[in-house]
């Protein structure tokens, strides 16, 4: 009898939580007093790949060694994923406190590359954006259509 | 009305299916985790540039959990586990356990790294791991089921259909969010919601080599159709008439498999064995036992 009221109370609680992110997810309702990360975990279930944009957007990663020259950084050397997840895990969505957070990878990569023996004297990090193109990812990754936006730099410079 | 509820939610059935939705899942997640074991220092320790969080309503003296990101060897070890209660899932060995430490221990690794990811998949693997553990996945097709009845094949008890049921909803649930949202959604209006996603950071060369040939309206159509397809899928999975539910599994099965080839989102293919989760168990049940004549996969079966 127990396992029985047990099993239809998370059953009820299951679907109640559902229902709350489909009408997150449909109608962007927010049903009174439900806790939002239980909304959010319901509606993460059911809501991917809602937008698109034209250009292409990407954290790059930069050494720049003690003549003053800038040398690019893969970024699968410090987050080994494909490119999608890596440009939507960088983003930092879930962080609020995003300037901190990017800080702290830039120093946690200026110290590797330091252990490494790299002689870079500043890790940065920037935004690069740039027009998609029917016919490969960096076909326009060139000096015209690049933008770029300066995120941090580790150490600071004087 | 009552009855009829409980009885569709809860009654009890053979467990053949569930034993290969455990298998599927194990294996699935065993795989999915077990690539990253050359990259797990990096992901899930001080030597990898990690930033936790800690989840809401967390008792603040069990934050540390969370907050203090383990040395690499700590890290190995704790992906160890986590790896053998995958492999104890896959094997049907302490079912119900293996597969609730695995969803503690999954919840544990979201919120130390996947959570910047902030995917579904990562979620529906978490709710899969708790279905499991609250299944009686374990009672045949499994270590477990050889140790008791002197074959991995043989089982005696019948199972809720219970966790089946909350798979079967999740995986409704999934589709019917994702594709009525597309009815309103400004960017899924137009074909260009495709062509930009094939042209973007997720298109792979085959999608760089279509989308070389040039623009053409049939992204329109393709477009309109995913989402024709997204709003049939939840209730199609149901139908039996006119084997209505084979096709709504056959065209989700070709939905993926484009997904993946076009766009590298492999990690929903999982969910095309798992349409198995709409089926009732006698009909799996009747189906091995057709594929199997002179096996009898049971031995003295109790309600």
């Amino acid at each position: 009898m127990i396992i029985r009221l047990l099993r239809q109370a998370f059953l009820l609680t299951y679907i109640f939580l559902t229902f709350c992110g489909l009408m997150y997810t449909l109608f962007r309702v927010q049903l009174p007093h439900v806790p939002w990360p239980f909304v959010t975990h319901f509606y993460a279930m059911m809501a991917p790949f809602q937008n698109y944009v034209t250009d292409v957007s990407m954290v790059m990663i930069y050494g720049k060694h003690p003549d003053g020259s800038w040398e690019k950084i893969p970024y699968d050397r410090y987050f080994p994923f494909g490119l999608g997840e890596y440009s939507v895990r960088i983003r930092l969505s879930p962080i609020v406190e995003k300037r901190e957070a990017y800080r702290k990878i830039a120093q946690h990569i200026f110290e590797h590359e330091k252990r490494s023996g790299a002689d870079f004297t500043s890790i940065r990090l920037q935004w690069e954006m740039w027009p998609k193109s029917q016919y490969g990812l960096y076909e326009n990754y060139t000096a015209e259509h690049v933008t770029k936006t300066f995120i941090t730099e580790y150490p600071t410079p004087e | 009305m009552i009855h009829a509820w409980e009885h569709w939610w809860t009654r009890r059935g053979p467990p053949e299916l569930m034993g290969i939705v455990r298998i599927v899942v194990g294996g699935w997640l065993l795989f999915f985790w077990g690539i990253r074991l050359p990259h797990v220092t990096l992901l899930y320790s001080t030597a990898g540039p990690v930033l936790p969080s800690v989840p809401a309503y967390m008792p603040a003296r069990l934050t540390w959990i969370f907050t203090t990101v383990p040395e690499p060897s700590v890290a190995l070890l704790i992906f160890a586990v986590h790896l053998l209660l995958l492999l104890c899932v896959l094997l049907g060995i302490a079912t119900r356990l293996s597969a609730g430490l695995a969803f503690l221990s999954s919840w544990y690794y979201f919120y130390l790294s996947h959570y910047l990811f902030h995917s579904s998949f990562d979620r529906l693997y978490i709710m899969a791991l708790l279905f499991l553990a609250l299944s009686g996945a374990g009672e045949t097709l499994s270590i477990s089921a050889w140790r008791r009845y002197g074959s991995p094949f043989k089982w005696e008890n019948m199972i809720s259909v219970f966790p089946q049921r909350l798979f079967a909803l999740q995986l409704m649930m999934t589709y019917l969010g994702v594709g009525f949202q597309k009815l309103w959604l400004p960017d899924w209006q137009t074909g260009e919601m495709l062509w930009y996603a094939m042209i973007g950071v997720w298109g792979t060369p085959l999608a760089f080599k279509i989308t070389a040939l040039g623009w053409t309206p049939l992204y329109h159509v393709l477009v309109n159709l995913v989402k024709i397809m997204e709003c049939f899928w939840p209730f199609g999975f149901w139908i039996r008439r006119a084997h209505v539910r084979f096709i709504a599994f056959g065209s989700a099965a070709l939905f993926h498999i484009l997904v993946d080839q076009l766009l590298y989102i492999w990690w929903f293919a999982v969910l095309i064995p798992s349409y198995i989760t709409f089926f009732e168990p006698e009909e799996v049940e009747r189906w091995l036992a057709s594929c199997s004549k002179s096996h009898r996969f049971r031995s003295a079966p109790k309600a």
